[in-house]
């Protein structure tokens, strides 16, 4: 069940996903809100919310959150 | 989340130990308990109740203080402790959840006995600072009323799921807690977070370029009172969910003393009618004194009316002798004149011998008589002057007041100790309770509300500024993103997590309108396979999860009846428990009260299929055994029966 509402949640999310985009966003930051980052991030946030993560400080969280966009970011540039 | 077994001892009726399996398996998820009136069904519930959340709740939702769950015989017997242990499996894990409360005299409130809670997780007990927390990880208390379903409860579901009042934002809650929003609700904080992280090291990169210096201390102004309100709005918004928490705890508390109050109320009363009992008293006692001062014979009065009729008996006897010998002497003149003379005074013819001798006779009986009779003189004037100086005592009416002042005064008295006894045993009632208290928790109450509405405008002025500081940041950052020189990497990752940010908290809204879609039609489901009506075609959501009953053409049925509010109640639970994150055990205290034949059978129909584990506590009026337990053949892993071992006392018995 909890995987059943996990999934519509990202679901939700990734059919947004381009609406949080300003309408000037360059490629590579229309590359880096992708479905991957959206899906873990939220696995991330999900986590700590229902499953293993409970115990898990909310800064280590946010950190993790924040990590996983900059990581995207250096994958982009890269590329 | 699934119950191994629980042990109860000195709860309700279960005095001493009692231990109830409940492990089942899903192709068997029903345990039955089957209890009468008063046997302990609802002890059961609460036992439940309490070992999971150190709280049980009474008739109209009112919490119950643990001192009113210790058994009468325990009490009795000076067994002063109670104890309640549940085993379960939550996600593989086994746990043993132990709550106790004990005392060493009689404890006449929850402040007199200890509390304490164990938790054992995987064979390893947890620290106790920790218990709460790890239950309501696994099944939080403001979502237990989905999965603790007290049948006989259901309007408070409707009344909850209401508009506008700080239970039906409570219930919003916990229901979203369980379909998962604050997963994302979450998310969206972090991300805004650190999106002010990165806008503040983008004018850190702007400064460094030199450009834009006046722009970049604007907006760094801005950023600074931007996370300054975010704090003190989170601040505030904490403060106010722990003064709404402690409204509630002290509304709780004041409704807990309301049998207090009705007892003082009944003091009050009885101290009035005392007051005026004595004041009845006091008065007639001194009428009482003023007929005796008045009528100072009146304690001898008896003695006095047996003198007076005597008296009046002589003055009647001493008249009647008068009388008597006034007449024989008007005879005796006659008689004499006719003896002493020959011829008749009033003819003149002469009398004869014979006549003559007769009126001698007479004369000489005559004088006989009156010789008896005679009075001696002023007899008979003594006599009249006794009577009329005893006639004064004749006064009836003065004794008929005393008499009547006197039982007045009895009758008063008789209250004022009828009043003072009744006054003692509610006095005896209250020994331990506080009158000033009662009147401490009023005070903090108004306190209380008066500080929420202080600080929710206080909040709604802090928005207000936000907003305006946002407004006033976006415009500042436009233009500083446009001077070059700025850390590009930097300005990408803001405009990244802004993004981000954007996307999920539009996410929240969408994903918080499927899921009450999702519930909607879940509840239709569930509601249309429970209802008997045909011409239901199904129930709409509203923001509270409030439910409403449509008919075939779309329709809303606002008016529906008690068994139709319990098979709605049924179907949002059914929803709910279907949509949830979370699968917990349901427990059912007196689901069918309500309900007719053929709800009850769709009902049972339904009822395997509401949760891995369903505890049904019934009564015989209404599931009978015989009847209806054809609807549940092979979904029963367990059945029990309460038996009654006495009025305060009960204990369970496996049905074969």
């Amino acid at each position: 069940m909890t995987e059943r509402t996990r999934h519509r949640a990202t679901d939700v999310v990734l059919r947004l996903s381009g609406d949080g985009l300003a309408a000037d966003a360059n490629e590579l930051l229309a590359d880096v809100m992708s479905a991957a980052l959206l899906e873990e991030v939220l696995d991330i946030s999900w986590r700590h919310q229902f499953d293993e993560d409970r115990a898990v400080p909310r800064r280590e969280i946010k950190a993790a959150v924040s990590d996983a966009v900059e990581s995207r970011l250096l994958e982009g540039e890269e590329k | 989340m699934k119950f191994r077994r629980i042990k109860i001892e000195n709860l309700g009726p279960y005095v001493g130990s009692h231990t109830l399996e409940l492990d089942v398996d899903d192709a068997a998820p029903v345990v039955l308990v089957h209890g009468e009136n008063m046997r302990g069904k609802t002890s059961l519930f609460n036992a439940i109740r309490w070992v999971l959340y150190g709280k049980a709740v009474g008739r109209r939702g009112r919490t119950l203080p643990a001192v009113s769950l210790l058994s009468y015989d325990a009490r009795d017997a000076l067994d002063y402790h109670i104890l309640v242990e549940l085993e379960f499996e939550h996600e593989g894990v086994e746990y043993q959840l132990e709550r106790q409360a004990q005392a060493e005299v009689l404890p006449r409130t929850d402040r007199d006995l200890q509390h304490s809670a164990r938790l054992r997780r995987g064979g390893h007990i947890q620290p106790a600072e920790n218990v709460q927390q790890i239950i309501s990880d696994i099944l939080h208390p403001d979502i237990s009323r989905f999965f603790l379903f007290d049948g006989e409860m259901l309007d408070q579901y409707e009344i909850l799921l209401g508009e506008g009042n700080r239970d039906s934002d409570l219930v919003r809650q916990s229901i979203e807690q369980i379909l998962g929003l604050p997963a994302l609700q979450l998310l969206v904080e972090d991300v805004a977070s650190i999106r002010r992280e990165t806008e503040a090291q983008l004018l850190r990169s702007a400064e460094a370029a030199r450009r834009n210096v006046a722009a970049v201390a604007s907006a760094r102004q801005a950023l600074a009172s931007i996370e300054a309100l975010t704090d003190d709005i989170k601040r505030l918004q904490e403060q106010r969910e722990g003064l709404l928490a402690e409204r509630d705890t002290l509304a709780d508390r004041l409704a807990g003393f309301g049998e207090i109050q009705a007892d003082l109320r009944e003091i009050e009363r009885l101290e009035s009618e005392i007051k005026d009992r004595e004041a009845i008293r006091d008065d007639a006692r001194a009428q009482c004194q003023t007929i005796i001062r008045e009528n100072w014979w009146l304690p001898v009065s008896f003695l006095m009316r047996t003198r007076l009729d005597a008296s009046r008996a002589a003055s009647a006897e001493a008249t009647e002798r008068f009388e008597d010998a006034a007449d024989l002497r008007a005879r005796l003149s006659i008689a004499r004149k006719g003896a002493e003379r020959s011829i008749c005074e009033t003819c003149g013819q002469p009398l004869s011998d014979d006549l003559q001798s007769r009126f001698r006779d007479e004369v000489a009986q005559l004088e006989k008589d009156l010789k008896v009779l005679d009075v001696p003189a002023g007899a008979l004037a003594e006599a009249l002057a006794e009577q009329r100086s005893l006639e004064v005592f004749a006064n009836t009416a003065a004794a008929e007041r005393l008499t009547t002042t006197e039982a007045t005064f009895r009758r008063a008295n008789i209250d004022i100790r009828r009043f003072t006894n009744e006054a003692e045993r509610v006095r005896e009632r209250l020994k331990g309770h506080d009158r000033t208290e009662i009147a401490a928790s009023e005070i903090q109450y108004e306190q209380c509300v008066r500080q929420i509405v202080s600080i929710e405008a206080s909040i709604k002025g802090h928005q207000e500024s936000l907003e305006i500081q946002k407004s006033a940041l976006g415009r500042l950052q436009a233009r500083i993103a446009q001077t070059p020189g700025t850390d590009p990497r930097v300005r990408l990752q803001s405009q990244a997590f802004a993004a981000l940010e954007a996307t999920i908290a539009a996410a929240v809204d969408v994903f918080r309108q499927e899921v009450r879609v999702e519930v909607e039609r879940q509840a239709s489901e569930i509601f249309r396979h429970l209802t008997t009506e045909p011409d239901y075609a199904g129930l709409s959501i509203n923001d509270n999860y409030g439910l409403t009953i449509l008919d075939g053409q779309g329709r809303e049925i606002r008016e529906r009846s008690a068994g139709a509010e319990q098979v709605v109640a049924l179907a949002l639970v059914g929803g709910l428990n279907r949509s949830a994150t979370r699968q917990a055990p349901v427990v059912m205290d007196t689901p069918f009260g309500r309900l007719d034949v053929r709800h009850r059978e769709n009902i049972l129909h339904f009822v395997p299929t509401l949760a891995g584990q369903v505890l049904l506590l019934v009564q015989s009026g209404e599931l009978d055994r015989e009847r209806d337990l054809g609807h549940l053949a092979g979904f029963i892993g367990r059945e029990y029966r309460i038996v009654r071992d006495g009025p305060t006392r009960s204990h369970f018995e496996v049905v074969a």
